[in-house]
């Protein structure tokens, strides 16, 4: 490769390295922070609120699957997210029967699974809610890749800092994007509807 | 005048309120889904004030939090002890930022329209109402 090949190989790889670096850009047509490369689900295990064993990537397989770490007493980000995507699958009618949402308490001190099954009927019956103990709690956190939650203040009234966005794998198995919290209604709706499209088999 | 005076009075009362120079708006509260609700408004002011209380005939408390977003994208509430509004800067409250949070909130219905007193250092006791929607409306409507 003569010397010019070589710069202009260089300016592609840095134009593409920009283009795909982790801010919010969009990749191809999602408008959510798009993953530079999907990667694979990770796994671990926790326990549904039917007090069942709910191994994550063997139950959610096949499925367009959103994952959210949160608490019930959380007044402000929580319900923001949960209603948003329970609102943007009613409006996606091929969506039904083949996505999954999971949610993770952070907050196994309070969030019993009675708890977490009243919250998350709220806002769809169909929501799978998620406890552990706290190690089992941090173990999954550590295979999403998120930073550990964290328990702040005393007494009954504290509150849980941690991860704020929403992670969505296709039916492929694979992470496409990150939702931060602020998405927009229409940016859940283009990316529910877009990442929808890709089937199991498809990589 | 008479006239005039009720026709003012109807508009304090419709989803607002205002005192001298003070003036609340769009007080929206996220539908409660758990044992904590979040409130959001506005205020306008023609002074320097401080939001440092409220409260509601539907909560057993209100308190005044602020929801910071770090960079690693890891989110964290915090109780604050007033807002600050001056005449250059609004104070307002809104999703993933400062809010007022109703402790062990009623079950309420979308539509639902909720009062709330909003005690300012200055400005003394502000009641507004506040109308119940879907927490998800409460990030406001898309421009686009």
């Amino acid at each position: 490769m003569g010397s010019r090949g070589l710069i202009l190989t260089v300016a592609i790889l840095a134009l593409l390295a920009g283009a795909c670096s982790g801010t919010r850009v969009s990749q191809g047509d999602l408008m959510g922070v798009a993953m530079a490369e999907p990667t694979p689900k990770p796994d671990f295990t926790l326990t549904d609120t039917d007090g069942e064993r709910f191994q994550f990537a063997e139950e959610t397989e096949g499925k367009l699957t959103l994952l959210y770490f949160g608490y019930t007493y959380c007044p402000d980000i929580c319900p923001v997210h949960l209603a948003q995507i329970a609102e943007a699958f009613d409006q996606i009618p091929q969506i039904s029967g083949r996505a999954t949402v999971v949610f993770v308490s952070v907050d196994p001190e309070r969030d019993t699974p009675e708890r977490i099954r009243t919250f998350l009927d709220n806002f769809d019956s169909g929501f799978v809610g998620l406890t552990g103990t706290p190690e089992e709690i941090r173990t999954a956190e550590e295979a999403v890749g998120v930073p550990p939650s964290v328990k702040e203040g005393d007494g009954e009234d504290y509150t849980v800092g941690h991860a704020g966005q929403v992670f969505a794998w296709a039916a492929d198995g694979l992470l496409y994007a990150q939702y931060p919290f602020g998405t927009r209604q229409s940016a859940w709706i283009n990316d529910l509807e877009l990442l929808s499209r890709i089937t199991p088999g498809e990589a | 005048m008479r006239t005039a005076l009720a026709a003012s009075l109807a508009l304090v009362t419709v989803g607002c309120g205002s005192t001298s120079g003070l003036e609340v708006t769009e007080a929206l509260l996220g539908q409660p889904t758990g044992p904590n609700a979040a409130l959001y408004l506005s205020v306008t002011s023609d002074t320097e004030d401080r939001l440092v209380a409220a409260s509601t005939p539907v909560a057993e408390a209100v308190e005044l939090h602020e929801t910071s977003i770090a960079e690693d994208g890891t989110t964290s509430m915090h109780p604050v002890e007033a807002f600050v509004v001056t005449p250059a800067e609004p104070l307002i409250l809104g999703p993933g930022g400062k809010h007022l949070m109703l402790v062990e909130a009623d079950r309420l219905e979308i539509g639902d329209a909720v009062e709330i007193q909003l005690e300012f250092e200055t400005a003394g006791t502000v009641a507004v109402t506040a109308e119940v929607v879907s927490p998800a409306e409460t990030l406001g409507h898309d421009h686009g």
